[in-house]
């Protein structure tokens, strides 16, 4: 196999409302125990990438907590790593902090690196796939550069407003357009491309000479034309959160095991940071079903049809239906939370009551007390 | 002051009343809590109290033992200046030999103890559960300018024939050891963990080997031979939870203790006092639709769909619908089918039970399901 840089790009993901408010979607908890990068990170390092960069638009905080070194997602703790770019030169810029001119900024991590081809994978599609198959047809079609996408048969009513490709019969992207909910059958992007290294340098050049507000996928919408651009097909679990509601209603779809068992295999371990926190412990009175719970926690209380992140204290004659909860949050005796996301650290001590809509959750935020 | 102490685990024990559990893994290899092998409770230790250098030392079955070790990561003894040694017997220029006993096994490794060059070596057992910070138990040492400080426990009168106990003066200085004294002097027992002044201790072991009728053990013979010697031995008492998991019925004990409410071996509080442990990539554990967990212990990685109640329930355990688990400690990757009835057992690790299985209705004694 070449070798191979991955790089998880976090440009232009978009925002989860409050909980992205203080991180970025990498580093947002997710069922209880990861953060949506351990399963892009996760994808490289199954796949026998050992080379990793993080690229990443704004909110380095969280996401640097989470990564700490990077060893995790190495197979090699020496050969591999996992670098963390940040744009300091353009972070205050908005308009101009794009992946491109992260690269260029951060080009030692591509100097440091043998790569002869670089992916790009984002953080807010999760999807599980094993990239060595499409780096080798990519090779194969000696095509200049690769999209991953997935064909969907409800393209008006899912992956609204993501990109999607309009190809030729052999599989050349000949367009990428926005999903707008006009057509039933789409080539959603996942937003992944694999490019050699030649080509993006060309790249770079070409964004630096054209225009410093172009991203890659920018210079891919306007180079279809000129560019040998290849198609290869993706099939399985895929969802795209794109929104706080997104995120409740597929978090919560994974109490179902048909969905559980399409992203989570025995073969493909999902790599992410130890906390070394005791075992969930279970109260005389707790009643719980249908839901995950993370170690660390301590349940008391009733909870139903919930996601239970780590650390997480649910007090005596609590009642907790449909909620995301996430680490270190605490909830006191006999509150009743239906449709609720519970942020970290959060604590519900005084109001006993707290009910969200299904299709719109009520979200407490991080550190509050209410 | 990081290096001035190595500490010394022995672990090579089979655990022979642990029957089946220790059949392919040496003792403090051993499943317990939910999350822990036991050797976890002596290495966190050690790592929370600022030790950086350990020699464990191994002999039955150590192969799933070495691996767990591994370079020591999983307790962070793999920082900068940090040793993690793993000291099975070996073949050497005057031959091989197995370990012949407890101070034998420190003795053949006195090369690993001088390149270390500790002024103190802490000897560790590798079979009890408890939470000490042995920085303390130093402290205590250096300030009584001892030769050897052994920690005790103070023990009922009934359990302290059950226990080597150490008989001391006033001011804790040890002037007499007695193994399972029939009419013990004092309630002091020995928990087998021994800080050395390493030069004594050198000596100590040197003289020992020499010895064709030793039996080369550190109660039986070294604390005696430094008693008539008149050096200074100090017993530290130890407050807090300390349990020998030794028998099948003391490791369920030990783990039913975890569900006590008041939480005695503070699992669930110290947090810069963690147990650590082996990272496992499980998912969290799943509740199922119509489960019921009630007063237990449930790691990542279990799924649950049945019945549960006063148990610990380890990862990758399968509860399915239908089945009942009562007062029990079910091991990882153990399944339990829809029908079952499994009270007061040990179910141990990857261990199938079908769905007619009834164990131990009456539940008087726990008993230990194995392949």
């Amino acid at each position: 196999m070449p070798h191979i840089l991955g790089l998880a790009n976090l440009h232009g993901a978009p925002k989860l409302g409050p909980i992205t408010e203080r991180r970025s979607i990498a580093s947002t908890s997710f069922l209880g125990r990861y953060a949506f990068v351990d399963f892009t990170l996760s994808n490289f390092s199954n796949s026998g990438i050992d080379q990793m960069g993080i690229l990443v638009e704004e909110k380095l905080r969280s996401l640097v907590r989470h990564i700490g070194n990077g060893v995790v997602y190495n197979a090699n703790t020496k050969r591999g790593f996992c670098s963390i770019m940040y744009n300091e030169q353009y972070a205050p810029a908005p308009a101009y902090n794009n992946d491109i001119n992260n690269l260029i900024e951060n080009h030692w991590v591509l100097d440091q690196s043998n790569a002869d081809y670089i992916i790009f994978a984002p953080c807010h599609l999760l999807y599980r796939m094993d990239y060595r198959d499409a780096i080798k047809y990519h090779i194969q079609k000696k095509a200049s550069v690769t999209m991953i996408y997935m064909k969907c048969s409800d393209g008006k009513n899912s992956f609204i407003n993501m990109d999607e490709l309009k190809l030729d019969e052999n599989g050349r992207v000949l367009e990428i357009q926005k999903n707008k909910g006009a057509k039933k059958n789409i080539n959603v992007s996942l937003e992944t491309y694999i490019i050699s290294r030649s080509k993006l340098e060309e790249f770079l050049e070409f964004a630096k000479d054209t225009s410093h507000f172009f991203s890659i996928r920018d210079v891919l919408s306007y180079m279809t034309g000129q560019l040998f651009i290849h198609s290869y097909e993706y099939q399985g679990y895929l969802r795209a959160f794109t929104s706080v509601e997104d995120y409740y209603d597929f978090s919560l779809e994974f109490l179902n095991p048909k969905v559980l068992n399409e992203l989570f295999v025995p073969e493909w371990p999902i790599y992410t940071r130890t906390n070394d926190t005791p075992p969930v412990r279970y109260g005389e009175e707790a009643k719980v079903s249908n839901s995950f719970v993370a170690n660390g926690s301590i349940i008391e209380g009733s909870v139903k049809g919930s996601i239970i992140g780590r650390s997480v204290i649910i007090e005596k004659g609590a009642k907790i239906e449909n909620c995301i909860v996430m680490s270190d949050a605490h909830i006191g005796a006999n509150a009743k939370l239906k449709n609720c996301i519970i942020d970290r650290y959060a604590q519900v001590l005084h109001c006993n009551d707290l009910k969200g809509d299904p299709k719109k959750p009520l979200i407490v935020r991080e550190r509050d007390i209410v | 002051m990081q290096n001035e102490m190595v500490a010394m685990l022995l672990a090579g024990g089979k655990g022979t009343r642990l029957f089946a559990l220790t059949k392919k893994v040496a003792k403090p290899a051993v499943y317990y809590g939910g999350k822990y092998r036991i050797i976890d409770f002596p290495l966190s230790n050690a790592a929370h109290s600022g030790i950086t250098r350990v020699g464990v030392l191994t002999q039955y079955e150590s192969v799933a033992l070495n691996n767990y070790i591994g370079n020591g990561s999983h307790w962070g003894i793999d920082g900068n200046n940090s040793v993690a040694g793993i000291l099975p017997p070996r073949q050497t220029d005057e031959g091989a030999s197995w370990y012949q006993g407890t101070a034998d096994a420190i003795y053949q490794n006195l090369d690993f103890l001088d390149n270390q060059n500790p002024e103190y070596v802490l000897i560790l057992s590798g079979d009890h559960i408890y939470k000490m910070n042995y920085a303390k138990m130093l402290a205590y040492h250096k300030e009584h300018k001892a030769d050897l400080t052994v920690a005790v426990l103070n023990v009922s009168l009934e359990e302290a024939s059950r226990f080597g106990i150490m008989n001391v003066n006033d001011d804790y200085s040890i002037y007499e050891f007695e193994e399972k004294p029939k009419n013990p002097k004092s309630t002091l027992a020995s928990m087998g963990i021994y800080i050395f002044t390493y030069k004594t201790l050198r000596d100590a072991l040197v003289k020992d080997a020499k010895n064709p009728d030793s039996e080369h053990d550190f109660g039986k013979n070294i604390i005696p031979d430094l008693l008539a010697k008149k050096k200074r031995l100090f017993a530290y008492t130890f407050e807090g939870y300390w349990k020998d998991v030794g028998t099948i019925a003391s490791l369920w004990e030990a783990n039913m203790d975890l569900l006590d409410p008041s939480d005695p071996l503070r699992l669930y509080k110290d947090d810069d006092f963690r147990i650590l442990s082996e990272d496992a990539r499980d998912l969290p554990q799943f509740i199922g639709k119509n489960a019921s967990v009630k007063k237990s212990i449930v790691n990542q990685g279990a799924i649950v769909l049945g019945d549960v109640s006063s148990s610990v329930i380890f990862k990758g355990a399968i509860i399915e619908e239908g089945a009942t688990v009562k007062d029990s400690v079910i091991m990882p990757g153990a399944h339990v089918s829809s029908g079952a009835y499994i009270n007061h057992c040990i179910v141990a690790d990857n261990v199938f039970i079908d769905g007619s299985r009834r164990e131990n209705e009456d539940g008087k004694e726990v008993i230990l399901i194995s392949k």
